[in-house]
């Protein structure tokens, strides 16, 4: 329905009432696309489809107004001296249409709210007549741009165009512009709309500017050899900006991916600073090894092996003593040595389609990560602060002194033990029985200072760009005592062109340098376990207290281990140099080459003050152990690049090889008879070294690339991939590998049926892909039969030992990927959705295949004749639920489901992995004995036997089951908001994951030797165990003796395994940026105060310190910033 | 300008052809030398050196890196009724251990089932290099291939006293080794018989220096008289763990009587001292350690006993002091008492330790690790002896007795009653020296001696009891777990019954 309302009398009361009409209209309009996505379009899209010839204007409003529910307002007389009109249009925009009707009218219009308004044509140009444009041809023009929401759109830039010529648009949406013809074209611009041009006689007073829809498709994307529209990519990639990276306070930038790019899985593996990540895009293809992805700093492969020295080179030791355990902390993260802030993107690619082209390489997908360059333009400056702080956000509950004591006295008890062994320092009075320390506060709580500065400076001109950044990251440990994690960073880019642009260089460079130092070990197991009534740390001169009594230590002192210093710095240097050459216009020729050099130097030195007595007495205690690694990485990448344009269709070709060179180099010694701890840094004062041996590896690799894209009118799309590898990870004929992919695409939305039948569907792709891409992840020479050689001399021979078992017939592990891919776009594109399915099979896996001890090592290396399936689903969605010049609102939500399936395995009983895994389930699977209580007579756990009884004896492996649920993630994903108001822009987003790990009980394995000295206990057991025959208790019998038959079996059952499902508001940034004005008077751009939080809060179920990092290292820790950004 | 870009174009050419023609040559760029680190087998097994380099580092690795002698003393000590723990830390293996409550958890590996295994592929590599790979001389050769049989016996020796019934590993190939079953404990000991014998008729009869032919005085590599006190060991063990065959304890007495008979080999006068037991190449040393250089310890052993102030708490190297069940085993006046246990009073406290080792740590070596000593040598004699009723077996018993100070031997001569005394002059001969009371506690189950682990061990206030631990009824003790791990990767291992 539609109505009129002819009002001779100009703006009266019915106006009035109606404008609240129409706010109420407003209103509900912001509530449907804020709260109900699935608008209609009829209210949103605003297509008109017409056709007319010769009719009144009434006529054509009457249709508009049917098709739209737009109301026209005029009055009588403003229908006076229009003309009849003709028109034939179809399917477009409102707007678009009312401009063609109003053409040759009297009449102009404007839309307010749902309304369009009439009125008599302010002619555009103070002089209408023919004669007097001619005698002036400068005209000023005045309009008023809105969006198609009706709303005024601020600060568009109108610009005649070609020239400097331009105008901003007011707070009202108006601009006035003066251009010297009015056969001038203006384009009028603004970020997220479309473009349009008019000439200036032309132009409509009111000009509706329409969000962008192609905006998140004409994106570039990078594959790494080539670039490719987002729009007509075949592949599945995503990408991370530079703006979801710097709303993160984290310094290792492989975190700030956590939970935003569907199916990939990253696990920080502690919340130490600098500690590595668990990453795995995609599942786990590979049973034993090599599931790391492929990772591409500018270009070039960057080793994602961890710094940490000493694995190896010093049997494990220094690994140990370090902070870093391989076992907890995972070592230190290369990726430390990247600075986040100067990182532009970080793309992910995924399916076969983006990774085949990375061949033997690329079946775990490869990120891609860019850093910053300069652009042309004024010179900027930008300067970036922040200063925060973080903590452990979450504890667990432990018992306190009196329910300790207590559970110890039940424990002796119960063991018949009447007297109170002279070592029960706890209960015989050596220990105060009345003290009390909250150890996990004492040792875990402290709050530890973030600190980051960085300035940067990039500009340029058209030729030659430049940008210069440099940063400095402090972030000190939560841990008591002085430890510290420091970063300086610098790095450079340099792009050149020639001015007829056939010839360009880039040429980029970072440095890093990090110390760290921490304690030896990880002090959170100690914070778990420590007695709570164990004695003060300090004595009274500030030395550690051991609770001496008759000479020896009764307290093993936790804070010995902040006196064992381990410090690390660590070095690394990327370069990068590309040179492009257009030889003919179709045909490009490139070469990149680049060099990446990591450094880590370790020393770990243990002071006497740092041991107990009476070991302290001991001349060989002080020791340092130093561990050196280095790691060197060549490329050569030369290219040629085919444009042309066939039929309808543009073709892109892409030839070329690579040559890699890769050095890694590990040493390690120990130092130790010091004469005093001062001495202890200076390896020339020790009277005893020990050599930890060296390790040297060189890993080279070649290849050959091809890529064949064609895309047909933008509308069909083919993508062929491919690659011949070569590795010297494997032995003589075996080096060689081939890889390929095809991968299709059907942008359906440009296909006229689709486009007229559904108008709300502004864009629509269906893409599918499928390749095949390879492994060498594994360490190299592992065919070679040979023998290493000792420091120790026998009867003064140096000794030989074998380093392995050969195998000389291993080769590539060969993974094949499906994936199946829609993208969509809904009304202007304001809701984007990406729904994928892939599945990987991975078959003659690489493995370092198990060994029992009997064999002499306990592994080999092998091809498993097993085939692994990960297969899942990823969807994200993009929604833009309010856009207006107050208020922005985004949503983004992505979900990642996937699982792993043990396809076949042939020979599976009598392979090392039958125990372990099933044919046609996930290798996550735990079998373990089902758990069924306490025997009330005895105390001892029980389990259900496969028989149905209840035994305390269940027979391994027969009276094993299988845990419902794999352990491992079953889903995850992230949902970000992001809210721009003025100068407000708040994000936040949560992160959730749906996993199955093993809970405390499980790390601690404490249920056999619940009641033993100095071994803390969860709250949760307190009076809640065992207590003498009939007693009915969830736990069983304590006993101080460490007792181990048969209540070990529980620490393999059901009741270590957990859901470890967490929601986490893993971050959340505000800002602000400071009014135009103020800045103009500081002569400063893009002033924002930020305050940033990582990691709030976690809501969870899981019986432990932190669901992602487990309870035996440093959770992840709630981090909280205030940042100050400025350009100049 | 123009012909600079026709000179760059030619060169890009040029550079496009050698860019393709890179793809025939590629494989020269994959091919990557040895490392710096490694030594090719068949380069190793060329040269007399470096094939004796290869096995003499095991040694190396028994005596140094794995220091095996403390730790099998030190885990059997605190197993048995020889040694008292101060471990009081929670979870380690000491205290188990010690507690007689050994578990098959994972996390844990009691014994030395890694290091065994690992050593005997290393003798078997070697076995299987030196027929494949010519260039060793035949002298060279046999004894290496000798020492090899020998060490692959020494240490399934170990592992079967230790576990029980183990799988026995006889090659280096992975798809055998990986799928082997548990071998009855007879099999066990029979094939370290064959291996012994094999090594005995291949080793030379002298002791040989690096260049594995010529004559030395060192005692540290295995000959003739060091395979035969072994396989002496051997057949008494299988004699017992056969059903008494008397067969085996025939064989002991022959083989053991070799070495007796062997002018080389002389009982030392002191226990201390000048001229004493434990001293580097000493008269009564059938085979020791060398030790490996550099080194700041004469021995492990010295430097883990010796205590220099209160034991520590860990539990392992120097947290460990004589039981007083051992130290009222002695006889009045045996001056092993007073010549081989040291004290330290600390704290108030006084400690006493096994003292057979003098040196605590230094690096001029006078004493090297015990391995095989001849007092052994007379005590399996006499226990064969003993088990076939041989009346002499006391002559032998006395010979050792003699040296200690404590006089002959005036007890009963029926088989119990020397079984026992056997036993318990083992016990204050051979204390903490190779774990050998555990296994002769295990060992008289089988010979049917009224004083064996059950009795000992499990007794109303035995030694579990007094040790904090509970014996009972579970013999089961006697044996070590196997690791659980090895089990999940190879299901044909058996677990000790128990675990």
């Amino acid at each position: 329905m539609y109505n009129f309302y002819p009002n001779n009398q100009g703006h009266g009361v019915t106006r009035r009432v109606l404008c609240k009409i129409l706010l109420v209209m407003k209103i509900t309009t912001i509530l449907l696309f804020t709260i109900i996505l699935h608008v209609s379009a009829t209210t949103l899209g605003q297509k008109i489809t017409l056709k007319e010839n010769n009719a009144p204007l009434t006529d054509i409003f009457n249709q508009i107004s049917n098709q739209t529910g737009f109301d026209f307002l005029f009055t009588g007389s403003d229908l006076k001296n229009t003309k009849r009109v003709s028109i034939n249009v179809k399917n477009e925009e409102l707007s678009e249409v009312l401009v063609k009707i109003f053409m040759g009218q009297p009449l102009d219009f404007t839309i307010e709210n749902k309304s369009i308004v009439l009125k008599e044509k302010v002619s555009t140009a103070f002089f209408d007549d023919d004669k007097f444009k001619i005698a002036f041809k400068q005209i000023t023009i005045r309009g008023t741009i809105v969006d198609s929401l009706g709303n005024p759109l601020p600060e568009v830039f109108v610009r005649e165009k070609g020239t400097q010529n331009n105008v901003q648009t007011d707070s009202k949406g108006i601009f006035l512009l003066t251009l010297p013809d009015p056969t001038a074209v203006i384009t009028i611009s603004h970020v997220g709309f479309k473009t349009r041009e008019f000439t200036a006689q032309n132009i409509p007073s009111t000009i509706m500017l329409y969000i962008n829809i192609t905006r998140l498709r004409e994106v570039t994307i990078n594959k790494g050899y080539y670039m490719e529209k987002k729009a007509l990519s075949t592949g599945s990639v995503s990408s991370v900006s530079a703006k979801e990276i710097a709303q993160q306070p984290v310094s290792d930038p492989i975190q700030a991916l956590i939970g935003r790019v569907p199916g990939l899985y990253i696990q920080p593996q502690s919340g130490i600073s600098g500690a590595n990540s668990l990453v795995r895009l995609r599942g786990q293809n590979s049973i034993a090894n090599g599931n790391e992805p492929l990772y591409i700093v500018d270009g070039v492969p960057y080793s994602s092996t961890t710094l940490t020295p000493g694995q190896g080179a010093f049997s494990g030791a220094l690994g140990q003593g370090t902070g870093f355990s391989n076992q907890s902390a995972g070592g230190l993260s290369p990726f430390n040595l990247l600075n986040p802030n100067n990182i532009e993107s970080i793309e992910v690619l995924k399916d076969a389609d983006a990774t085949a082209i990375y061949g033997s390489r690329g079946a775990n997908g490869v990120i891609l990560i860019t850093t910053k360059r300069g652009r042309p333009g004024n010179t900027e400056v930008n300067a970036d602060f922040s200063y925060g702080s973080s903590k452990v956000a979450r504890f667990l509950d432990l018992m306190n002194t009196q329910q300790y004591l207590e559970m110890r006295q039940q424990a002796l008890a119960l063991d018949d033990i009447t007297t109170i062994p002279s070592t029960a320092y706890d209960l015989n009075g050596a220990w105060d029985k009345n003290h009390y320390t909250d150890w996990q506060r004492t040792l875990l709580g402290g709050t530890g200072n973030f600190a980051d500065a960085q300035v940067s400076m990039a500009g340029g001109s058209e030729n030659t760009q430049f940008f210069i950044g440099s940063g400095f990251n402090r972030q000190i440990a939560v841990f008591p005592g002085d430890f510290a994690d420091n970063k300086v960073s610098m790095n450079f880019n340099l792009t050149h062109s020639s001015t007829d642009k056939r010839f360009q260089l880039t040429l980029s460079g970072g440095y890093t340098r990090d110390n760290n130092t921490l304690p030896q070990a990880d002090l959170t197991s100690a914070a778990l376990t420590t007695a709570p009534n164990a004695p003060v740390l300090y004595n009274a001169d500030g030395s550690l207290n051991w609770q001496v009594i008759g000479g020896t230590a009764t307290f093993n002192n936790p804070l010995a281990y902040t006196f064992r210093t381990a410090q690390s710095i660590s070095n690394g240097l990327i370069s990068k140099l590309a040179l492009n050459y257009r030889i003919f216009d179709r045909f490009t020729f490139k070469v990149n080459g680049g060099y990446n050099r990591a450094t880590a130097n370790q020393t770990n030195i243990t002071p006497s003050t740092a041991v107990a007595p009476p070991n302290n007495t001991n001349p060989l205690i002080r020791a340092n152990q130093f561990g050196n690694s280095e790691f060197s990485n060549w490329i050569i990448e030369p290219q040629f690049n085919y444009n042309r344009k066939i039929v309808k269709g543009d073709l892109n070709v892409l030839v070329g090889t690579t040559f890699q060179n890769q050095l890694s180099y590990t040493t390690g010694y120990r130092s130790s008879g010091y004469s005093s701890d001062a001495l202890l840094k200076n390896p020339s004062n020790a009277s005893n070294f020990q050599f930890g041996g060296a390790e040297d590896i060189l890993y080279r690799y070649s290849a050959i690339y091809a890529r064949l894209g064609y895309t047909w009118e933008d509308k069909y799309l083919v993508n062929l991939t491919a690659r011949r590898d070569g590795s010297s990870r494997f032995g003589d004929g075996k080096q060689f590998g081939n890889f390929g992919s095809v991968g299709i695409g059907w942008v359906f939305s440009k296909e006229k049926f689709v486009g007229n039948a559904l108008s709300w569907l502004s864009f629509g792709k269906l893409r599918g892909s499928y390749g095949v891409t390879g492994n060498d992840q594994i360490t190299p020479y592992q065919y070679l039969s040979a023998y290493s050689s000792t420091s120790s001399t026998y009867q003064g021979l140096t000794g030989l030992f074998p380093i392995r078992i050969p195998n000389r017939v291993y080769g590539w592990e060969v993974n094949r990927k499906l994936e199946g891919g829609l993208e969509l776009g809904f009304l202007e594109d304001r809701i984007n959705l990406t729904a994928g399915y892939y599945r990987n099979r991975s078959a003659n896996q690489l493995v370092g295949y198990p060994l029992s001890n009997v064999s002499g090592f306990i592994s080999v290396q092998a091809n498993l004749p097993a085939v692994l399936q990960n297969a899942g689903g990823e969807f994200s969605l993009n929604t833009t639920n309010l856009r207006n010049t107050k208020l922005k609102w985004n949503t983004t939500f992505n979900l990642s489901l996937q699982a792993n399936k043990l396809i076949s395995y042939p020979d599976l009983q009598n392979s090392s992995y039958a125990q372990q895994y099933i044919e046609g389930k996930s290798i996550f699977i735990a079998q373990v004995m089902n758990y069924a209580g306490v025997n009330p007579s005895s105390g001892v756990y029980q389990f259900r036997a496969i028989t149905g009884e209840i035994t305390e004896n269940p027979v391994y492996p027969t009276d094993q089951i299988l845990m419902p649920k794999p352990v491992t993630q079953d889903f995850f994903g992230m949902l970000t908001n992001n809210f721009i108001y003025k100068g407000f822009e708040l994000d936040f987003s949560f992160q959730f994951v749906k996993q199955y790990k093993p809970n405390y009980f499980g790390e601690y394995l404490v249920l056999q030797s619940a009641g033993s000295f100095n071994f803390n206990l969860p709250v949760k057991m307190a009076g809640n165990t065992w207590t003498g025959p009939g007693s009915t208790a969830e736990y069983g019998r304590l006993s101080t003796q460490n007792e181990a038959d048969p209540g070990y079996r529980v620490n393999g059952s059901s009741l270590v395994y957990g859901d470890a499902s967490f929601i986490r508001f893993k971050n959340a940034s505000l800002s602000y940026t400071l009014p135009k004005k103020w800045q103009d008077a500081m002569r400063l751009k893009n002033t924002r105060l930020a305050i940033q939080g990582q990691n709030l809060f976690t809501i969870t179920n899981y019986f432990g310190l932190d669901p992602e990092t487990g309870s035996s290292t440093l959770p992840t820790l709630r981090t909280i910033v205030l940042r100050i950004h400025t350009s100049i | 300008m123009k012909t600079n870009h026709k000179a760059f174009k030619a060169t890009v050419t040029y550079a496009i052809i050698s860019m393709l023609s890179c793809l025939l040559g590629c494989k020269e760029f994959v091919e990557i030398p040895t490392p710096n680190s490694q030594l090719v087998t068949s380069s190793v097994f060329t040269n007399d050196a470096s094939a004796t380099a290869a096995l003499t580092n095991i040694y190396t690795q028994m005596v140094a890196n794995n220091r095996e002698s403390p730790t099998i003393a030190i885990q059997n000590g605190i197993l048995s009724d020889e040694l008292t723990s101060y471990a009081n830390e929670v979870g380690p293996p000491p205290l188990s251990l010690y507690r007689n409550a050994m578990s098959a958890s994972a996390n844990v590996v009691f014994g030395q089932w890694e290091n065994a295994y690992k050593y005997i592929y290393q003798a078997n590599a070697i076995l299987i290099a030196l027929q494949q790979y010519d260039g060793v001389t035949k002298e060279v050769k046999n004894q290496l291939t000798g020492e090899a049989y020998f060490i692959r016996a020494f240490w399934h020796f170990y592992l079967t006293n230790t576990y029980g019934d183990v799988p026995v590993a006889l090659t280096t190939d992975y798809s055998v080794t990986n799928r082997l079953s548990n071998t009855p404990r007879v099999e066990v000991l029979q094939q370290i018989i064959n291996d012994l014998i094999a090594a005995g008729n291949l080793l030379s009869t002298n002791y040989v220096d690096a260049s594995s032919k010529n004559t030395t005085t060192e005692r540290v590599r295995p000959n003739k008289a060091v395979a035969a006190a072994l396989l002496a060991r051997a057949y008494l063990y299988h004699g017992d763990y056969a059903n008494n065959n008397t067969l085996s304890y025939t064989a002991a007495i022959a083989a053991a009587s070799t070495v007796i008979g062997n002018s080389t080999y002389r009982l030392c006068d002191n226990l201390s001292g000048p001229n004493s037991v434990f001293l580097k190449n000493s008269t009564e040393a059938i085979w020791q350690f060398f030790t490996p250089l550099p080194s700041n310890q004469n021995t492990f052993d010295g430097n883990d006993f010796i205590l220099l102030g209160a034991p520590n708490n860990y539990g392992s190297y120097q947290g460990n002091s004589i039981s007083p069940q051992l130290m009222s085993a002695f006889e009045a006046n045996d001056k092993r008492k007073t010549n081989w246990i040291g004290s330290i009073t600390a704290g108030g406290i006084t400690y006493n330790y096994p003292w057979k080792y003098k040196v605590q740590s230094g690096n001029a070596i006078s004493e090297y690790t015990m391995v095989l000593r001849l007092a052994e040598q007379y005590l399996i004699r006499a226990e064969a002896k003993a088990e076939l009723n041989d009346p002499t077996a006391k002559d032998d018993l006395n010979t050792v007795r003699l040296r200690s100070g404590v006089g002959e031997y005036t007890g009963a001569l029926d088989r119990a009653s020397m079984l026992a005394a056997v036993l318990h002059e083992r016990q204050v001969e051979l204390f903490t020296e190779w774990g050998h009371r555990w296994y002769d506690l295990n060992r008289a189950m089988n010979t049917r001696n009224p004083v064996n682990v059950n009795t000992v061990m499990g007794a109303p206030g035995g030694v579990t009891a007094s040790k904090g631990g509970t014996w009972g009824t579970k013999g089961y003790q006697q044996l070590y777990p196997i690791p659980i791990n090895d089990i999940k990767i190879n299901n044909n291992i058996k677990q000790n019954p128990g675990y």
